[in-house]
């Protein structure tokens, strides 16, 4: 069943007379217990789109559907009472705690505002969700100060998981970390997910994280999904040159990258017709005319290139 | 064959703070060669580079010697003599190009300014040689970016202003500390292309400081891990990233997610890097690592010794761990 449902999703910002297109018809549906990254260089609405998600953001157009239930239209009081079975993690766990609070106000601040438990069944829950992250609850009355950053990020995480929730967006949730504690992380995540069974949108621009942790991808490039499929196979044979120059950038040895060249255009004056055909080596002349919609390559797979001759057929 | 640049036993301390998060370290890198420096943060790989630079604040402690090709020790420099020195025969580029360039004045007149400073040439042909340097790092229209300020341009143009403007006067040494850390993946490679191009083209020795394994994989010759101040190992990148000898070096390949295989669990180093006040006594590793044999590695600090394989490791273990 899908939890969460982004239908034709649109973020404007005026700048100016000129519009700031950073989502820009974005549909994609997460279903529970599994996890969709959604990957792309800054700018490409990456963030946006998960913050759209959550309605942290009113969207310019489209719909949010979370658990049947259509939350782009809700008021303020319904929202409230469906976000407590949505979360975020953010990237950097230093500016999203509190330095005043110890981890258990913290943790139980969430737990009052969402009216969870009694006082003394709070503070059972607070040490089991401690030590679900891989803590210790005699470390419950510390400040965060006298974490590390890898400790910090499990705090945020059993703050996240207080409240139950269904749905979590984390954005670059990992990316601060140091890779041997960025490890113990990813695991406690895929833990998480593996027991909880709840749908997640992993924002990352590390596409090896993203192959380890995430069973779709949706790549994006100027405020589109211009690819979205299974993990991997979109990997192992990309079909959007876009997603393929991506891929092929990432440094590691025995091969010759293939560099894309230039700069990403600017959201606000996005050319005409496929956004990436500026620096696609492959453009043709009809790339200019229309804008490309997603058109399915296999089951639960789609790209927006028109071109079916140029990447390797994905077999399905 | 000479090298360019040889730390030998270089120590830095802080005698206020009662700390020394470098210690023992040695480190040569010849003409023409990257050397890559990797390790996790708080690990002491920034501080050894700005040791080189002599950019330390005046707490610092250093000892050993820094030695260029010509037997100077940099440590022994006076700052007049030193500052000759940086911008000209040593030279470097840092992670975040807006903090490094100057957000007043525009890019051409900052690349002019390191030549005018350094070699005796007039405003013109120093105008020129900053055109040309940004041409080959391959800015497109170079003379109309001339006239940008930093907030004008993109992250990956930013970034190849400050390469330009580390290279124009042709140095022998280049120090890059994390140079493309911050840029998105499709500009980092870009941006690793220019800079190995360029090594090839002007002979220079790099010092490659990154915690990016693939980066290494990507662009150096040597590379030398570093763990709490010390280099633990260090040989030429095949042998180290395909065979790694080390336990730490070995935990840190296999927490390290890859982009061609997926699903399967990762194995982390357990625990976290320690602080600088609170080293541990023997093997700095000892208390993380799975193959620490108690009573030996937590009470002696190993030496680096060089294996038969010709790399240098720091592991009492040395011969019986591949």
């Amino acid at each position: 069943m899908n939890v969460i449902e982004l239908n034709d999703l649109r973020k404007y910002y005026p700048v100016g007379r000129a519009q700031l297109r950073a989502v820009d018809g974005a549909s994609l549906s997460i279903a529970s217990g599994e996890v969709v990254a959604v990957v792309g260089e800054s700018g490409s609405g990456k963030s946006t789109l998960g913050r759209l998600a959550l309605r942290l953001i009113e969207p310019t157009s489209g719909s949010i559907r979370f658990e049947g239930t259509d939350i782009s239209t809700l008021n303020s009081r319904a929202l409230r009472r469906q976000r407590r079975r949505m979360q975020m993690i953010f990237q950097d766990p230093f500016s999203s705690l509190n330095p005043h609070m110890r981890i258990s106000d913290m943790l139980a601040e969430v737990l009052v505002t969402h009216g969870i438990g009694t006082a003394t069944d709070r503070r059972r829950r607070i040490e089991a969700l401690l030590d679900r992250v891989g803590l210790r609850p005699q470390q419950a009355d510390r400040f965060p100060h006298e974490f590390s950053g890898g400790q910090r990020q499990r705090i945020a995480i059993a703050r996240a998981l207080a409240v139950d929730p269904s749905f979590i967006v984390a954005d670059e949730a990992v990316s601060a970390l140091d890779v041997s504690v960025q490890a113990q992380v990813i695991n406690l995540l895929q833990d998480i997910r593996r027991d909880m069974g709840l749908a997640m949108m992993f924002i990352s621009h590390d596409l090896a994280v993203v192959r380890h942790i995430a069973d779709r991808v949706a790549v994006m490039y100027l405020g589109r999904i211009v690819e979205l499929g299974p993990c991997d196979r979109v990997f192992d044979s990309p079909q959007h040159p876009y997603t393929d120059a991506l891929l092929s950038s990432v440094p590691r040895s025995g091969r010759e990258p293939k560099i894309l060249q230039g700069d990403p255009p600017s959201p606000i004056s996005p050319p005409s017709g496929c956004g990436f055909r500026m620096r696609c080596p492959r453009a043709l002349p009809e790339c200019a005319q229309v804008q490309p919609a997603p058109r399915p390559v296999a089951t639960g797979w789609s790209t927006t290139c028109i071109r079916k001759d140029i990447l390797p057929e994905a077999s399905s | 064959m000479t090298a360019t640049l040889r730390i030998e036993d270089l120590s830095v301390s802080f005698p206020a703070a009662g700390i020394t998060p470098i210690d023992g370290l040695s480190l040569e890198i010849a003409q023409g060669e990257t050397l890559a420096l990797v390790g996790e943060s708080g690990c002491g790989k920034s501080l050894t580079s700005l040791a080189v630079m002599r950019l330390l604040t005046s707490e610092a402690r250093l000892g050993g010697r820094i030695l260029w090709d010509d037997g100077t020790d940099l440590l022994a420099l006076d700052a007049k003599a030193m500052r000759r020195m940086r911008g000209s025969a040593i030279s470097m580029i840092f992670q975040e190009p807006m903090t490094a360039l100057n957000p007043l004045h525009r890019v051409g007149d900052q690349i002019a300014e390191a030549l005018r400073l350094h070699r005796n040439v007039d405003r013109r042909t120093a105008r020129r040689l900053a055109e040309d340097s940004l041409r080959l790092v391959g800015v497109p229209e170079p003379e109309r970016r001339m006239r940008a300020y930093p907030h004008e341009l993109s992250g990956g143009l930013r970034q190849r202003v400050m390469i330009a403007m580390s290279l124009v006067c042709k140095p022998r040494l280049l120090i890059a500390d994390e140079p493309t850390t911050a840029l998105d993946v499709t500009i980092q490679a870009q941006i690793l292309d220019v800079l190995r191009r360029l090594r090839d083209e002007m002979e220079m020795a790099v010092l490659f400081i990154t915690h990016d394994l693939g980066v290494v994989a990507e662009v150096a010759d040597r590379v030398a891990v570093m763990y709490a101040g010390r280099i633990v190992e260090s040989g030429p990148v095949a042998q180290v990233l395909e065979a790694p000898a080390h336990p730490y070096t070995r935990g840190l390949l296999a927490s390290v997610p890859t982009i061609t295989a997926g699903g399967e669990r990762l194995a982390p180093i357990a625990g976290t890097v320690p602080d600088p006040r609170d080293f541990p006594i023997g093997c700095r590793f000892a208390p993380r690592c799975p193959d620490a044999l108690p009573g030996l590695c937590d009470s002696t600090p190993p030496p680096l010794h060089r294996r038969r394989d010709g790399r240098l490791l720091r592991c009492v273990r040395q011969e019986e761990l591949v």
